[in-house]
This record gives structure tokens, C-alpha cells and sequence, in this order.
């Protein structure tokens, strides 16, 4: 037997609860996200995913090694990394000559791969660029989706319930309305998305 | 000269009013639609301004973004709000914009026998104490675990009772006990853990040797013993006097019976045969997979022993599940058929026979 598939009985009070928070419950945990590199990532596509990681802070796990995978082939070891580190969320960078500074972001269910989007960025801006000084890590930004086609196309609709889900955050239900700190903006045009994140 | 200037106060007082007025409202042709749940904002306005403008593309969007985050902050700012701890807190309300769950929801699991028996009888819980006095140490302890109160083991004196062999050995007497009743738990929570799971244990009666075994148990037991060899019992010897032709039989319809039904088949193995598209029998091919993806395995492993770079022994990520694990309760049959052809969005590359993950039975 595999050794994440054997039943494991707890023997100490630590490890059930550990196994007790990741089981499927009702009213479920928060989606982690997991962002790995590619076999041939470069740098933009690395500081890509550093920022993503430090908007999804404490919900979140950067891997500092490259994997050498195509998710779109073989989905066998997003699979594995999700079922170990328990997340449902990922964001996969490489960088081909083909498809230059690729982003794939997908999302799990059970363990398995739900569905995924392949993206490819033709501008980024880093935060450590932008002069300014940032939010504290953890708080809920405000989500906002311009553009028609975030409605009418299939994929962008797709695209849409992604990046809510991945971009999210804790679900609270009250919020600080001074706490009310950054937004990120999507904006669909012209087949590019733009997304933009305001203080 | 004051009336003059006063006037020219006021006028600008109210152009003032009137850019912050223009500042707040934002005019847009089609309404926006607010999930504050998620604190989510949908702009449906085709983004006709921008789609001219070029270089000043970033001013564009910001003001966009400006009007839109402005149009959200209204909405936020007219929730209830509530005074906690020096701070103005909004109640949200729930998210409205349905995400897929993370993992399936759980089942409900069957009550054990106990919690039947329990439930059945109206028996509740007892409270316990923690600690229990104990008269030999003169103090109080633990009902178990470490220095518990009455330790059975660290007794250095036994006394024979009454009815026993005066020859018998009382100490592992006991040691023996306490095996018992430790393998007669695991059994039980085996058994359990099996119902939960909704697979069946091995029928196990007539295996144990016990004083009083019926005929029918002890050649059930001959025939698990001759079945559980590598070749699973095609090359054993059969005893002379066993009964041949126990285990499976195959079923054959009578000669000459059931017309209707007999037409019905044949009509049936035409249609099939001359189908265009080819029928798929899904254990059968998942089988296939999964043996196909074990001998590639088995070679990859052969290949990496024989270079002599052995990782610890490490598996790949896509090593195999052998037995298939009592969680997930394999429904492989029908469950995941509609996956079959359509698979989920998004899932590119050779998907042969709906391989799963779940566990299951295997090889069938």
C-alpha cells in the first residue's frame, strides 16, 4: 500500500486532530495554495509566484524546488503534493520557448485535479518594484471583475470562479471596515486579462 | 466688497460639495453585482473606453478601478454595522457565488454495535473519575497507563484458585488473557472500521482450530489452504477423497428454455457486434491500466536497480496503491462511469480507461 493511502490510526492525541483537520467536515477549512516552479522557470515567472505567495500568506506554501512536470500531461504528481500538503489550490510557473513565462492555476477536488488554466504573462510588475509599503499579510481583499466577457464566455467564467476561489481568503463574518485595505482588479480586454491590485 | 467675497465663499463651498458628490456617485450603464460575501464586485460594462486607448492604458484602468472599488465601498458602508472593541465592524452577509467544495462530503458513519446497543438500551456514558484510590500504595492514581492504580502485572504473587490445575502456570495464564482480549478489540475494530468502509472481511469461521469442527468447515478450511498458494491452487494435488468441483461454479442456461429471453441476447450480441463505436467495459480496462502502469513501474524500478542509483528506495509520485485502501469505499462500477469520455474540464493528456484513484477492489 501507498504510503499516503494507508489508514493510519492516530496514536497520539496530536495526530488525530492533525488527521481531523484534514478530513472532509461541513463547514470546510480554508483552500491552501500551493505554487510550484517548473522545471525551466525563470525569474519573472519566480517573482510571480513569490508575490502570489506573499498575498496568500499564511494560506499558502512556496516551493523553493523546481519540479519537473507538465501538468497538463501527467497530473500524478500535483496530485501527490496536494494530498501531502493538504491543499486544493495550486499555481504552476514554467517557461518555455513556446509558451514563454507560463502560469497554469488550478484548483483540486479531493486530491484530484478539478480543473486548470493555462495563462501566459506578458507584463508583470513586481511588488517589490512598487514604492510603496503593503498591506499586512492576511487581510481579505476586495475582489472586482470588469469587462463583459467574464460573463459570456465559458472560459472566462471559468477563469472567473478561479480566481475568486484562489484569491478569496478566509470567509469571516464580520469584517473591520478599516481593515478594508487593497483591491485586486481583473479586467477583461481584448482577449488579456489585466490585473491590478490597489492599495 | 464682503457680500462679494461671502458670495464667492459660498459659490465655492458648493463647487466644492459638488466635486465631492461627483467623487462618490459613479454612473454606470449597468449595474454592478455585489457579492459582499466575498467582498466580490462584477462590472457587466464592456469596456468600450479602454479598448481605444493605448498608451494611457494603465491611467484608464485605475480611474476604472477607482469607480468600481468606489461603487463597492458604498455597498460595504451600508451594512449593519456594530461597535466591537473600539473598532467599527461590518456585518457581512454570506457569499452568494457558488465555488466547488475542496473535498466530498462526509458520510455519515453507521453506529458501531456498541453505540446500537447502547442507544438501544438507553445506556449513557458513565462519568468517570481520574484518579482512584489505591489501598497498597496509600495513595491516589491513575485509573490507567503509568503507576496506575491496580496493576495486575507487577504482581509477584498469584494465588492457584480453587478449580485450576495446580500445574498451571498462572503468569502467563494471564499474559495469555490479556492477548486475547487485545486481539478479540482489533478484531472488532476491524470489523467495524469494515462496515464503516462497506467492505467485507474474509469469512473467517472454521479456519481457527477449535475442539468441534463440522465437516462442511473443515473442507471450507482444506480449500482456503489449497488455494492460497502462489498459483492459487491450480497446481496442487487434490486429496482423494475431497470433494471435487467446490468453489465457484459456472452457470449455463438449460437447453431449451426461455425463447424470449434467448432471442433478447442474441439480438443484443448483433446490435454490439455491429456498432460502430466500441463498447467499453470500464473494470476491465481500468484493470488493464492499472497492470500496464504496474509493469512499467516494475521496469522503471528493474532499470534504476540495475544503474545502481537507488534513492533510499523512494517511490515515484505515481506509485501504485496495491490492495487498495478501505477509505473512499471503492465504488468503481458505475460511479464514475458518466466521467468516462467527457472527463473533467481542463484534463488534458492520455486518459485511457477512467484511471482512479479511489481504492477498492482491484483485479477481478
Amino acid at each position: 500500500m501507498d504510503a499516503l493511502d494507508r489508514v493510519i490510526k492516530p496514536k497520539t492525541k496530536r495526530a488525530k486532530r492533525f488527521l481531523e483537520k484534514r478530513e472532509p467536515k461541513l463547514t470546510e477549512n480554508i483552500k491552501n495554495a500551493m505554487l510550484i516552479k517548473g522545471g525551466n522557470a525563470n525569474a519573472t515567472v519566480t517573482q510571480v509566484l513569490k508575490d502570489v505567495y506573499s498575498l496568500k500568506k499564511p494560506y499558502g506554501v512556496l516551493y523553493k524546488k523546481k519540479n519537473i512536470t507538465r501538468p497538463f500531461e501527467d497530473q500524478t504528481s500535483l496530485e501527490f503534493f496536494s494530498k501531502k500538503s493538504d491543499c486544493s489550490l495550486f499555481m504552476f510557473g514554467s517557461h518555455n520557448k513556446k509558451r514563454p513565462n507560463n502560469l497554469v492555476i488550478g484548483r483540486m477536488y479531493d486530491y484530484h485535479v478539478l480543473d486548470m488554466i493555462e495563462l501566459g504573462i506578458e507584463k508583470f510588475v513586481s511588488l517589490k518594484d512598487i514604492k510603496n509599503s503593503k498591506c499586512p499579510e492576511g487581510t481579505k481583499p476586495m475582489l472586482i471583475f470588469a469587462g463583459d466577457d467574464f460573463d459570456l464566455t465559458e472560459d472566462y467564467r471559468r477563469l472567473k470562479s478561479l480566481l475568486i476561489d484562489f484569491f478569496r481568503g478566509p470567509t469571516v463574518s464580520n469584517i473591520r471596515l478599516a481593515g478594508l485595505e487593497y483591491v485586486l482588479h481583473f479586467t477583461a480586454l481584448n482577449g488579456k486579462i489585466h490585473f491590478r491590485s490597489y492599495k | 466688497m464682503e457680500g462679494q467675497s461671502v458670495e464667492e465663499l459660498l459659490a465655492k463651498a458648493e463647487l466644492d460639495e459638488a466635486e465631492k458628490l461627483r467623487r462618490i456617485t459613479v454612473h454606470k450603464e449597468l449595474e454592478l453585482e455585489f457579492d459582499l460575501g466575498n467582498l466580490l464586485a462584477s462590472d457587466r460594462n464592456p469596456p468600450t473606453g479602454l479598448r481605444c486607448a493605448g498608451p494611457t492604458l494603465d491611467a484608464e484602468l485605475r480611474s476604472l478601478a477607482r469607480d468600481n472599488m468606489q461603487l463597492i465601498i458604498n455597498q460595504l458602508w451600508q451594512l449593519p454595522t456594530e461597535r466591537v472593541e473600539e473598532a467599527l465592524v461590518a456585518r457581512l452577509l454570506e457569499p452568494t457565488t457558488r465555488l466547488p467544495p475542496e473535498k466530498p462530503v462526509p458520510r455519515p458513519r453507521p453506529l458501531m454495535c456498541w453505540q446500537q446497543f447502547a442507544r438501544l438500551k438507553g445506556i449513557r456514558p458513565k462519568k468517570k473519575t481520574n484518579l482512584v484510590w489505591d489501598e497498597v500504595s496509600g495513595q491516589w492514581r491513575r485509573r490507567w497507563g503509568y503507576q496506575r492504580a491496580r496493576d495486575d502485572t507487577k504482581e509477584w504473587l498469584i494465588e492457584v484458585p480453587g478449580g485450576a490445575d495446580p500445574l498451571e502456570d498462572q503468569f502467563t495464564k494471564r499474559v495469555q488473557a490479556k492477548k486475547e482480549r487485545v486481539a478479540k478489540n482489533e478484531l472488532i475494530r476491524l470489523r467495524n472500521l469494515a462496515r464503516a468502509h462497506k467492505t467485507q472481511l474474509p469469512n473467517a469461521a472454521g479456519l481457527h482450530p477449535t475442539e468441534h469442527q463440522s465437516k462442511e468447515e473443515l473442507g471450507r478450511a482444506m480449500q482456503v489452504a489449497k488455494v492460497s498458494t502462489a498459483s492459487v491452487g491450480r497446481f496442487q494435488e487434490r486429496l482423494p477423497k475431497a470433494p471435487h468441483g467446490a468453489g465457484k461454479k459456472r452457470q449455463f442456461q438449460p437447453l431449451f428454455g426461455d425463447f424470449a429471453a434467448e432471442k433478447k441476447n442474441q439480438l443484443e450480441l448483433l446490435r454490439v457486434m455491429s456498432s460502430k463505436k466500441p463498447q467499453l467495459d470500464i473494470i476491465r480496462a481500468t484493470n488493464k491500466q492499472l497492470r500496464e502502469e504496474d509493469q512499467e513501474e516494475a521496469a522503471k524500478r528493474r532499470k534504476l536497480s540495475q544503474k545502481g542509483k537507488r534513492k533510499g528506495g523512494r517511490q515515484g509520485p505515481g506509485s501504485k496503491r496495491k490492495g487498495g485502501p478501505p477509505n473512499q469505499g471503492g465504488k468503481r462500477k458505475g460511479g464514475f462511469g458518466g466521467q468516462m469520455s467527457s472527463g473533467p474540464p481542463g484534463l488534458g493528456g492520455k486518459r485511457k480507461g477512467g484511471r482512479q484513484h479511489q481504492g477498492g477492489k482491484r483485479r477481478k
